[in-house]
C-alpha cells in the first residue's frame, strides 16, 4: 500500500485508492479538509477508522458495501484498521539567534478601499514601476545579523572552538602550545574527562580561558619533564595545582559572583601580545628542552589536540598524533613553512652575473608587450591601435563567439 | 612577412676566412615552484655563470614561466630558432643541451649525402670549349 506521510492533509485525503479491500489509510494529522462529505466523489465512499478516530477518515473507490457502511453508528470493523501507527509530527523549534528575518508579505490596498483618493489606480503591469526592497541582499546588511553585526555573531558561536584568525607569530604559538600541552597533562592526569560530567567540566573551563591570557605565566613555567624523562608528564601535585588554577577562572555562580564574573570576563578580552610571548621566551627560566618531551597518552594527545585549536585556530588531524609525537612536531605542524626565495632574488643577491653584459635575469616574465616595449616597437602599435579605434590590450568583447551572443540575443 | 636579420656566414676563403658562431641569443625559461625545473634552476644557478662567461658572443636572457617546463630556446644569425625542452634533466645534461644549441648552425636538420659542400666558386672557373687553345682533333 502507497503512503504518503509528508503529503498535506488536504491533498492526502483526497487520494483515492483501487486496492482490493476497497480501502486506504492516510496518515496526514490535519483533519479540517477531511470532515467534507465525499458525496460530491463519483464511486467513493468514506470509512472512518477505529483506530484513528473520528478525525481521520479514509477513501475507497469502490461501490460502496451496505453491509460495510455504517455511518451513522460509528461502530468499525477492526479487521479493516490500519495496521500501522499513526505518525506524530513534532515542530522543529526555532534556533535561538539574534537574527532578524524578513516580515510576512504586505498587499497593496485596492481601489475600493481607499476613499479618499479617486484617481488612484493600481498598476496591471511591472513596467516602470520602482523596486523597492528584496531579499536578494538580506543577509548583506549587518542589522539583520543581531545588535553587534555579523562579525561579532560569527566570533561568539566559533569562539568556543577557537579564534576567527589563526595565530601565525611564532614566540605566540610556542606560548600557546605549551600553555595547551600544560593543561593537557594536567587534566589526563588528574583524571578529568574521563566521565560525561568530568568533561563538561573541563570544556567549561577550557571556554572560560578560551584566549589563553589567564594566569599564562604560573602555567607555562610548569616543567612538562619534571625528572628529566622523555615522556611528557606532570607530577600529581603539580597537575592539581594546574587545575586549581584553571577552575579559579569560572566565576561562581549566584548573585555574590557577578562582580567577580565581570572581572572574569573582562580577563577573556584581554588577548596574548606576541611581545609578551617573545619575553617569556627569552626570560632565563624559559625551559629550552621542553619541545623533546614525547607525548605518548592518549587522553593528553586529545585535550593537547582541542585545547591547540581552541587557543590558536590551527586543527591538527588525528592521523598526525598517532604514535609517539614530539611536541616540537606538533609545533612545527602549526609553524607556517619558510616561502623558498625566488630564483631571480637568490641570483640578485649572490650577483652571480656579476661582470657578465652578455646575461639579463627578468623577475618576472616576458610577455610579447614587453618583447615589443624592447624592440621599440609597443609606442607604434599604441598609436596605431588608438587611430583605428581598436583596443589596446584585450579583444575588446570582438571576440570569436559572435553566434553565440545572437542566440543568446546579447 | 616577417623581419629576417642579415644573414652572415663563416666564408671559408680557402683557410683565411673568421668564424663566426651562429649562435646569437638563448633565452632560458623556467618555474619556481614546479619540480621539472629543479635542474634548469641549478643549472642556472651554478653552470651558467661560466658558461656565459665563455661565450660572450651570445646572449642570454633568464625568465620565469610559471607552471611551464623548463626550455631553453636557441636563436640564430639566419633567422631561426631553435627550442629544446630540458625538463626533469641534471644540469649537466642540461649543460649538454646548451652546448648542441651553440653548436647548431640553425639550418633545418637534413642529410648530408655529398661529402663536401662548398658556396665558394673554383678557383679554376667554369671550363669552356670557346677559350683557352682549344683541343687539336
Amino acid at each position: 500500500m502507497r503512503r504518503l506521510p509528508r503529503l498535506p492533509a488536504p491533498a492526502a485525503g483526497l487520494v483515492p485508492s483501487s486496492s482490493s479491500m476497497g480501502l486506504t489509510t492516510t496518515t496526514t494529522t490535519t483533519t479540517t479538509a477531511l470532515r467534507a462529505p465525499a458525496a460530491s466523489v463519483t464511486g467513493t465512499a468514506w470509512i472512518p477508522s477505529p483506530r484513528l478516530g473520528n478525525d481521520r477518515r479514509h477513501l475507497s473507490t469502490t461501490a460502496p458495501n451496505a453491509a460495510r457502511l455504517k455511518k451513522p453508528t460509528f461502530e468499525f470493523d477492526l479487521d479493516l484498521a490500519p495496521e500501522h501507527e499513526p505518525e506524530t509530527h513534532t515542530r522543529r523549534q526555532p534556533v535561538a539567534a539574534p537574527f532578524r528575518y524578513p516580515c510576512g508579505r504586505r498587499n497593496a490596498p485596492r481601489p475600493d478601499e481607499l476613499d479618499n483618493d479617486a484617481t488612484y489606480r493600481p498598476a496591471e503591469t511591472a513596467d516602470g514601476l520602482e523596486e523597492v526592497g528584496g531579499l536578494a541582499d538580506w543577509w548583506d546588511k549587518p542589522e539583520h545579523w543581531g545588535p553587534k553585526g555579523a562579525a561579532e555573531y560569527v566570533r561568539s558561536v566559533v569562539g568556543w572552538f577557537g579564534p576567527v584568525e589563526k595565530v601565525t607569530d611564532p614566540a605566540l604559538l610556542e606560548v600557546l602550545v605549551k600553555r595547551a600541552v600544560v593543561e593537557a597533562l594536567a587534566v589526563a592526569r588528574s583524571a578529568k574527562g574521563r566521565s560525561l560530567e568530568a568533561r563538561a567540566e573541563v570544556e567549561q573551563v577550557f571556554a572560560h580561558t578560551a584566549n589563553g591570557a589567564y594566569k599564562l605565566q604560573d602555567i607555562v613555567a610548569v616543567s612538562i619533564q619534571p625528572s628529566g624523562s622523555e615522556v611528557a608528564t606532570l607530577e600529581k601535585a603539580e597537575a592539581a595545582r594546574v587545575w586549581d588554577v584553571l577552575r579559579g577562572a569560572v566565576p561562581p555562580d549566584g548573585a555574590a559572583g557577578q562582580a567577580k564574573k565581570k572581572k572574569k570576563r573582562l580577563l577573556q578580552r584581554t588577548l596574548v601580545r606576541p611581545e609578551h610571548a617573545q619575553e617569556l621566551i627569552d626570560s632565563p627560566s624559559w625551559d629550552k628542552g621542553w619541545k623533546k618531551a614525547v607525548l605518548r597518552n592518549a587522553v593528553a594527545k586529545f585535550w593537547a589536540a582541542k585545547r591547540i585549536q581552541q587557543l590558536t585556530g590551527h586543527h591538527i588531524a588525528d592521523s598526525k598524533l598517532i604514535g609517539d609525537v614530539t611536541v616540537g612536531a606538533i609545533l612545527k605542524m602549526l609553524e607556517e613553512p619558510v616561502k623558498p626565495p625566488k630564483l631571480a632574488e637568490l641570483l640578485q643577491n649572490k650577483a652571480a652575473f656579476e661582470g657578465l653584459p652578455n646575461v639579463r635575469v627578468f623577475p618576472r616574465r616576458v610577455t610579447p608587450i614587453d618583447k615589443d616595449k624592447m624592440e621599440g616597437r609597443w609606442k607604434i602599435i599604441t598609436r596605431e591601435l588608438k587611430e583605428r579605434d581598436l583596443p589596446i590590450i584585450g579583444t575588446g568583447g570582438y571576440s570569436g563567439a559572435v553566434e553565440k551572443r545572437w542566440v543568446e540575443g546579447k | 612577412m616577417t623581419v629576417r636579420a642579415l644573414q652572415k656566414i663563416s666564408v671559408a676563403r680557402n683557410g683565411v676566412g673568421a668564424f663566426v658562431l651562429q649562435c646569437k641569443k638563448m633565452d632560458l625559461h623556467y618555474c619556481d615552484w614546479a619540480g621539472s625545473s629543479k635542474g634548469m634552476n641549478g643549472f642556472i644557478k651554478s653552470l651558467l655563470p661560466k658558461f656565459a662567461a665563455a661565450h660572450p658572443q651570445i646572449e642570454f636572457n633568464v625568465s620565469p614561466r610559471p607552471a611551464k617546463h623548463p626550455v631553453i630556446i636557441a636563436h640564430y644569425i639566419n633567422g631561426r630558432e631553435k627550442a629544446v625542452c630540458v625538463r626533469n634533466m641534471e644540469p649537466f645534461e642540461i649543460l649538454k643541451k646548451a652546448e648542441l644549441l651553440r653548436d647548431a648552425s640553425g639550418e633545418k636538420l637534413r642529410r648530408v649525402t655529398k661529402p663536401v659542400s662548398s658556396i665558394n666558386e673554383s678557383v679554376r672557373g667554369i671550363w669552356s670549349p670557346y677559350h683557352g687553345e682549344g683541343m687539336r682533333v
